[in-house]
């Protein structure tokens, strides 16, 4: 089976999850975000010109499903997908734990990120207690996921030039 | 290496262009969806969208509710125990408050019937209630929240619809004590009625020994009795006299035969004395407060009714036993009438 095509289901998966348990099941009414932690760990995978890309597509995708301003996602997928990209070859993320940290880390700032974003477009509150605890939640529970959605997509793209090619 | 060099540049120079190229993008979309004229038509693919995905959202919500449900009740663990000690505490509340309410209920029904008792119609009365049922353990006695403030006196009767209670013994201004009629101490005058030498088992006295009252200068009431051969009569009785059913009887032979009823110390009874060896008190038969003069208590107020009866030969006295009408243990109203014994 193309990875295309592998790696189109999974996106399918994740958003179904996402949309169906992570945005239903919230803490103070903040959730975590799965489709940026998928875009951090492909990106790991393919590189940052492919995972910008595929950032950039999922976040087309997954702005249909979210109440945010329509290409805010993408924007925030596209940074995400460059960094982890850019990051990946760095040696010190041959320790998982390491990469399971920075995967969260990363998804965390840029939740606040599209926080910031918004508050310049006058669509978001003041950056309160509400951004302290979607900071918190997406380390937290991105760190702790990072290890399932990296088998996953590690399952489905095989390799660097296999990936590079799905994505593309 | 020269080469190389240039193939990193160049990789350098598309990548930068490919990321600048998928923000500015991604900016656009966002100035298009933002106030601009592309607004409305992603709004509407967003909610087709949506509606496409629903169905599995909910099948995918289904599945993973009960899990979930498990998860966050094993984790809010504490949280649910209190909340169910809370509910427990809230059932227990209501509950109280519909045993009030039901309580109230009966309690208005007793007064009621206490305002119409049928044996003292033209009597004036006193609604008390019971505020200590058992002040000794050595006399049987009980305490009333009403006192000489509300017309209380010493010696007057204490009844209920179902039948005699006792006399008050003491009166406060706001309190009064009432030895009841099972205590030893306590003898009353009592009349047996029947009819051509048969028990008459009714509900009301048949000679209508229900008292005329006159007011007395001290603001009370004295007994003045009439006589009638008028009867009724009834099935064998039950434990209560509203509960027989009357009939009417022919109106000759109809005697009276009066006795004393003294309580038991340490039984519920009354034991009956004085009866003339030629009377033949049945069980059941009733017994009501004797029409005499200078009696304790007015007449025609039901006692009780004969629960035993056992003549032993030889003997000319038998061994009489009488349950009362009233049950003392669960006494909440009581009527007081405003009844003096003649000096």
């Amino acid at each position: 089976m193309p990875y295309s095509i592998k790696i189109t289901a999974l996106t399918a998966i994740v958003l179904i999850v996402q949309l169906s348990v992570m945005d239903v099941y919230n803490y103070n009414l903040v959730h975590d975000n799965l489709v940026a932690l998928l875009v951090v760990a492909v990106a790991f995978k393919v590189g940052p010109v492919r995972g910008a890309t595929f950032g950039f597509v999922a976040g087309l995708i997954y702005g249909l499903f979210s109440t945010t301003i329509y290409g805010t996602s993408s924007l925030e997928f596209v940074l995400l997908g460059f960094v982890a990209g850019r990051s990946s070859n760095l040696n010190i993320f041959d320790n998982f734990l390491v990469k399971s940290v920075f995967a969260g880390i990363l998804t965390s700032i840029a939740a606040v990120f599209v926080v910031i974003f918004l508050k310049l477009l006058d669509q978001a509150t003041d950056i309160d207690s509400a951004t302290v605890n979607l900071l918190l939640v997406n380390f937290v529970a991105n760190t702790l996921l990072y290890l399932p959605m990296e088998k996953l997509t590690g399952g489905f793209v095989a390799n660097s030039n296999d990936a590079t090619q799905s994505v593309l | 290496m020269a080469r190389r060099k240039r193939r990193n540049n160049r990789s350098r120079s598309k990548t930068q262009s490919t990321i600048i190229f998928l923000i500015l993008l991604s900016l656009t979309i966002v100035s298009f969806a933002y106030r601009g004229p592309l607004s409305l038509k992603i709004s509407h693919a967003q909610n087709y969208a949506r509606d496409v995905v629903s169905p599995i959202q909910r099948g995918v919500q289904s599945m993973v509710n009960p899990i979930s449900n498990s998860i966050i009740g094993a984790s809010n663990y504490n949280q649910i125990a209190s909340q169910n000690k809370a509910l427990q505490r809230q059932v227990k509340v209501l509950q109280k408050q519909l045993k009030s309410n039901i309580d109230a209920q009966t309690r208005l029904s007793e007064i009621t019937a206490l305002e119409n008792l049928p044996y003292a119609q033209s009597m004036p009365i006193v609604v008390a209630q019971v505020i200590n049922s058992s002040m000794s353990n050595y006399s049987q006695t009980i305490e009333l929240d009403k006192g000489t403030t509300s017309g209380v006196g010493v010696g007057m009767s204490v009844v209920t619809p179902q039948g005699l209670v006792g006399r008050v013994i003491s009166a406060g201004s706001s309190t009064c004590v009432v030895l009841l009629i099972t205590d030893p101490s306590n003898t009353i005058s009592v009349t047996l009625y029947f009819n051509n030498g048969k028990p008459i088992n009714s509900s009301t006295p048949p000679s209508s020994a229900t008292p005329t009252t006159t007011v007395a200068s001290n603001g009370t009431t004295q007994p003045t009795t009439t006589q009638s051969t008028a009867t009724q009569t009834s099935q064998p009785a039950s434990s209560s006299p509203s509960s027989t059913t009357a009939q009417a009887a022919p109106q000759n032979n109809v005697t009276q035969i009066f006795a004393l009823a003294n309580g038991q110390s340490g039984s519920n009874h009354l034991s009956l004395s004085f009866v003339p060896p030629t009377a033949n008190p049945g069980n059941g038969q009733f017994i009501f407060t004797a029409s005499l003069n200078g009696g304790d208590y007015p007449p025609g107020i039901p006692v009780g009714f004969i629960s035993d009866v056992t003549i032993k030969p030889g003997n000319l006295q038998g061994s009489i036993n009488i349950a009362p009408f009233v049950s003392f243990t669960n006494l909440n109203y009581v009527d007081v009438l405003q009844w003096l014994p003649a000096p």
